[in-house]
């Protein structure tokens, strides 16, 4: 064989070698830097797990809103059953998700001062009431005068009490608030 | 002439985890989107009675007139009132004819990096206290009315039904504000024991104080 030849295939085989060598290196160690999936799936079980725990089956959902900060309380009770829900936002008042009026500084638009009545809001509520009264005598079942009202816990308790007021002309009896478990009474003024 | 042993290692591929992954990749939002991190909490009031009183006594009661309390907050504090009763001789040398003060109070109040800072509350403690003398002295009464001024913000009116559901356990410590809060936190109240049926012979519930609350609605 020429030596020109027998030396370049000589250095091509050092390479090939060194390149194995490499190679099994790379394999036998394992901290070569590059992200093991195993970890990130670890990770991502752990995740999984934390929000399945806190997975909410409550009937009633609220999402925490710079216009609508529920108070903080000790009560213990849960809510256990899907109502009509009331809805009293910084800005705005709500029936079952849908807007009827909106609230500038804690005063409902259109209402008259004079009257404790919000004529939107209880045309909105007898249209619901009559909604699950036919729903309710469909399903040969009786109808629940409750109503849940999700407040802002800044409301001003002249608002609320209209809110109340209307929901009563509109034959809701029972009365339900939610709010926030945990509270403190500790406050500043 | 013993055989050499074979060095062959039978290599295991690893587990193709990139699928599962998609999955739970997919999984996370969906019960992200249903996961509620704040716990909600109701909080019953009764409807609340619009238009005259009736005049109608109750048949089997006719001596014993209710108590007809009502609480009202105002940025100076709370004001006990009752139809039934004069709170200011139930409470010596406290109030009037318009009712009993219970005024802001000023306390100290830890922060968490040590600092104390002062911070003018509600006197919860003193209106527990009232309430509770009154619940021993009206057993049958039931209904609290709660008011406040047209501008007092809400939270305060749920704060004050918090001290006023139920009554708290012997021996709890209520010397300050922080201590009250921590009482109600843990649910440091007193327990009765009431008779069932079927297999849980008796169950048992906190005692309450004044839960049936109602608001007062202002023409």
């Amino acid at each position: 064989m020429d030596p020109r030849k027998q030396k370049s295939l000589d250095a091509w085989l050092i390479e090939q070698a060194k390149a194995k060598s490499r190679q099994r290196r790379k394999k036998e160690l394992p901290d070569d830097g590059s992200i093991s999936i195993n970890s990130l799936m670890d990770a991502v079980t752990i995740i999984l797990i934390f929000l399945l725990m806190n997975f909410s089956t409550d009937p009633m959902k609220v999402t925490p809103h710079e216009k609508l900060q529920l108070p903080l309380s000790t009560t213990m009770l849960n809510a256990k059953e899907k109502t009509t829900t009331l809805t009293v936002a910084a800005d705005g008042i709500l029936v079952d998700d849908k807007p009827v009026v909106t609230i500038k500084n804690n005063k409902v638009d259109t209402s008259d001062p004079n009257t404790l009545t919000i004529p939107q809001l209880k045309d909105r509520l007898d249209q619901v009431v009559k909604e699950r009264k036919e729903l309710a005598a469909a399903l040969k079942q009786n109808f629940k005068d409750i109503i849940t009202i999700i407040v802002h816990g800044e409301t001003h308790y002249r608002l609320i009490n209209k809110v109340i007021y209307t929901a009563g002309q509109a034959t809701f009896t029972k009365f339900k608030f939610a709010v926030v478990k945990g509270g403190q009474l500790k406050q500043k003024i | 002439m013993a055989r050499k042993k074979s060095k062959f290692v039978e290599e295991v591929e690893d587990i193709n985890l990139i699928p599962i992954m998609n999955l739970v990749l997919c999984l996370i939002p969906l019960v992200l989107f249903k996961t509620q991190l704040v716990k909600i909490g109701m909080v019953n009031v009764s409807a609340p009675k619009v238009g005259p009183a009736s005049t109608k006594q109750p048949e089997e009661d006719k001596d014993k007139k209710p108590l007809g309390l009502t609480v009202a907050l105002s940025k100076e504090g709370f004001l006990l009132k009752a139809t039934g009763a004069d709170l200011s001789a139930v409470f010596e040398g406290q109030g009037d004819a318009s009712g009993v003060k219970i005024p802001m109070k000023t306390e100290d109040y830890s922060k968490k990096d040590g600092d104390v800072e002062k911070v003018t509350t509600y006197d919860y403690i003193d209106l527990y206290k009232k309430l509770l003398r009154l619940r021993e002295m009206y057993e049958d009464d039931k209904l609290l009315t709660l008011t406040a001024e047209p501008e007092l913000e809400f939270k305060y009116l749920i704060r004050t039904m918090d001290v006023v559901r139920y009554q708290f356990a012997d021996g709890v410590k209520m010397d300050n504000i922080a201590e009250l809060s921590e009482a109600a936190n843990n649910s440091a109240y007193k327990k009765v024991e009431e008779e069932g049926e079927g297999e849980e012979a008796t169950t048992s519930t906190y005692k309450p104080l004044w839960d049936q609350v109602t608001f007062a609605i202002v023409q």
